[in-house]
């Protein structure tokens, strides 16, 4: 029988310590619910705020120097009010919007079409419904310029009437449905989101052995590139599983709540291989934050340039939007091959059916050959860095101790 | 017939920077033996031990495990001179979990970590953490940590550190029983009156070199010059006189000048003076010229102790260098 891998004992130590921890239950069990239970309450608020009716008083002038009674059409979610004589000015209608005895108040002079201005007066900047608001008058706006230049309201239609457009992909393949879209989306979030979680843990627990210096001890038993291997594996396993908990609490939702509709259609090929990426991507990062971890003393050792390349799967997300946006680009389909930002783009210009199978092969196989470098310096990294017990490890100091080590 | 040696050191050295932490430092150790390695702070211990574990790598020099192979980390057992435990895991947890490392299996290194709570008497705090535990304790539970897998080489860094003189005895206990069980046993320590007792043989380093090596009895007569027995003598200066009227040490140097002569203050006007001596000297010369002067109470012949072969060695490695 093959004896067991050196390994093995750290990884399923790490997993077993890190799993019963409470606070790591409670984010990766409970914080699911939360953040479900958050979004329903949230949802539930917007509808409420929607069914409102907002009391909006309107002064629109006409050309004789009278008010207008009906100043603007009759919207769902507001009610037009023209106040009485005395309010009609500017500044009583800002001490009436104050006292919240309107929520908010227009000015339409007579003249307002050919100024091409109109002041909205509210309580607070930018309140949800102004934007509503604006349409409305712009409506109003409208229909009076299309009087003044001679069109009747069947012209007026005629000139709005909207072109349907027919998407034609010219790739087979590059058709995608907005299911794939969202389950890309939501392993590339998934991915940023449980490294940040699972890294943590990872610097609690390698910080936590260096400072109670247990690493000596472990490291007589096996060799420094085993530990860290474990390490390794352990932290890309509870990533993993924290990935999975989080999508399969969702998942299981429709079986409590009927209304929740599963989501049906989704291609497995794409599934797979951001999947795959994602598996991937984990032990590339977590091989990073290894290495960055085996050089740093403490968590507050926040000084050292190394600790700032903790905010490095931050990067990618700024690309994100553009590789979609072109993934056929030169520049993009560079990028996309960088180990460290493939686990992101590559999913990402997938929902545009933006990736040649080529590419998606070497970046799996870059992805790999950056996931071993990584483990292999993490393993040198600590080697060196815990023959300097108490004193941190400088890029300088690292490369003079790995030749003498 | 000895035992082919299951840890040979072969004149390894080690620089960091400007600095030589090791310089040709060698020896054996053999199965069922147990080799006490000592030296100063800074001679280089820790650095040779770390060698050995492979910890890090020497700049020349080998190391052989079993004559030549490469070393079997799950044979081995470590009690660094840190402590170094999991404070916020159950002690009988970590031990496991120190046994799996070995290669041991789950149960395998449960079982073996409730064994050795109980013959270290911390059967009932095995359920508890770690961290809970006395200084004292935990240094009992990282020897059980070191020990709990059987290995064929134990490496102890300070084993009697913080432990009281009933738990000193108790450690002593069991490295004799593991010696006896044909484990190889590699002593760091400071306590060098417990080292005597305990090993077979010594290694002493003194600033990356090794200056003795050998049985007791071996480095003893390196060391002694001729002077390898120490001659006790307990008196009181006689009623008419006092230390005014001749010193004990001026005394005996005045009848033997190669004498070595240390004094000590006991209470109530006793004097313990402690002269070395070469082997089988006649001593009636000398108590006859104390006796003049003294009231001799008690007379005791004995070895140069380890403490007294240590202090002798370890200066004169200094002035060789210094030199």
């Amino acid at each position: 029988m093959p004896s067991r891998p050196d390994w093995l004992p750290v990884a399923r130590w790490e997993c077993r310590r890190t799993l019963l921890r409470a606070d790591f239950l409670f984010s990766v069990l409970f914080l699911p619910f939360l953040m479900i239970g958050a979004g329903l309450l949230v949802g539930w608020f917007k509808a409420r705020d929607e069914k409102q009716v907002h009391k909006v008083a309107v002064v629109a002038h006409d050309p004789s120097g009278g008010v207008r009674q009906q100043p603007l059409p009759a919207r769902k979610g507001f009610e037009w009010v023209v106040p009485p004589a005395g309010e009609r000015t500017r500044e009583t209608l800002l001490a009436a919007v104050r006292d919240k005895r309107y929520a908010g108040a227009v000015l339409l002079p007579a003249d307002y079409v050919e100024r091409g201005q109109v002041e909205v007066i509210v309580r607070r900047s930018a309140p949800g419904w102004k934007k509503r608001l604006e349409q409305e008058v712009q409506a109003r706006a409208r229909i009076e310029r299309a009087v003044t230049l001679g069109l009747d309201t069947t012209a007026l239609a005629r000139l709005d009437r909207a072109l349907v457009t027919t998407e034609v992909v010219a790739i087979p393949a590059g058709k995608v449905s907005k299911v794939d879209r969202f389950a890309a989306f939501l392993i590339v979030t998934l991915l940023i989101v449980t490294l940040f979680v699972s890294t943590s843990y990872m610097a609690i627990g390698i910080t936590g052995e260096k400072q109670a210096r247990v690493t000596e001890v472990i490291v007589s038993a096996i060799p420094p590139q085993a530990w860290i291997d474990g390490k390794i594996a352990a932290y890309t396993l509870i990533g993993v599983a924290q990935a999975v908990l989080w999508v399969g609490v969702p998942a299981l939702l429709p079986l409590f709540m009927p209304t929740v509709l599963p989501p049906t259609g989704v291609n497995p090929g794409m599934l797979a291989i951001s999947a795959v990426l994602f598996l991937l991507g984990m032990v590339l990062y977590v091989g990073l934050f290894a290495l960055i971890l085996s050089t740093i003393k403490d968590l507050q050792s926040t000084s050292k340039l190394q600790a700032y390349l903790y905010f490095l799967p931050v990067f990618p997300f700024w690309f994100l939007q553009p590789a979609i946006d072109n993934p056929d680009a030169l520049w993009v389909v560079i990028v996309s091959q960088i180990p460290f930002f493939s686990p992101f783009l590559i999913p990402g210009r997938m929902t545009v059916g933006g990736v040649a199978p080529w590419e998606i092969a070497l970046a799996i196989v870059l992805l790999v050959v950056g996931g071993l470098l990584l483990r292999r310096a993490a393993g040198v990294a600590f080697r060196v860095a815990m023959l300097m017990y108490g004193k941190e490890v400088s890029l300088p100091e690292l490369m003079r101790w790995a030749k003498q080590a | 017939m000895t035992p082919a040696p299951i840890l040979s050191v072969r004149e390894i050295t080690k620089s960091f920077g400007e600095l030589r932490a090791v310089d040709g430092v060698g020896f054996d150790v053999a199965p069922g033996e147990i080799l006490g390695f000592l030296g100063p702070n800074g001679a280089g211990k820790t650095t040779t031990l770390r060698m050995i574990l492979e910890i890090t790598r020497p700049d020349s020099g080998q190391t052989l495990w079993n004559g030549g192979s490469a070393l079997d980390r799950r044979r081995v057992g470590y009690l660094p001179e840190e402590r170094g435990l999991f404070e916020d895991a159950t002690v009988v947890r970590m031990l496991a979990y120190l046994g799996t490392l070995r290669g041991m299996g789950d149960r395998a290194a449960t079982e073996a970590a409730r064994h050795w709570l109980e013959r270290l008497g911390l059967a009932d705090r095995a359920d508890g953490k770690v961290g809970a535990l006395s200084k004292g304790n935990q240094q009992k539970v990282q020897f059980a940590g070191a020990i709990l897998h059987r290995p064929a080489l134990a490496v102890l860094d300070e084993p009697f550190s913080g432990l009281d003189p009933i738990n000193q005895e108790l450690i002593i206990t069991l490295i004799r029983e593991l010696r006896d069980q044909g484990t190889a046993v590699l002593l760091s320590a400071h306590q060098l009156n417990l080292a005597e007792r305990l090993c077979d043989r010594f290694y002493l380093i003194a600033r990356g070199r090794g200056v003795l090596e050998g049985t007791l009895e071996h480095i003893r007569r390196e060391v002694a010059r001729g002077a390898g027995e120490v001659l006790q003598v307990d008196l009181r200066p006689a009623a008419s006189s006092g230390m005014a009227d001749g010193r004990p040490d001026e005394l005996v140097r005045g009848v033997m000048p190669a004498a070595e002569c240390r004094i000590e203050q006991g209470p109530d006007r006793l004097l313990r003076l402690e002269a070395a001596l070469p082997q089988a000297t006649d001593l009636s010369p000398i108590l006859g010229a104390l006796s003049g002067r003294y009231a001799i109470e008690r007379v005791h012949m004995r070895p140069l102790s380890l403490h007294e072969i240590y202090l002798r060695a370890v200066p004169t490695a200094a002035e060789d260098e210094r030199a």
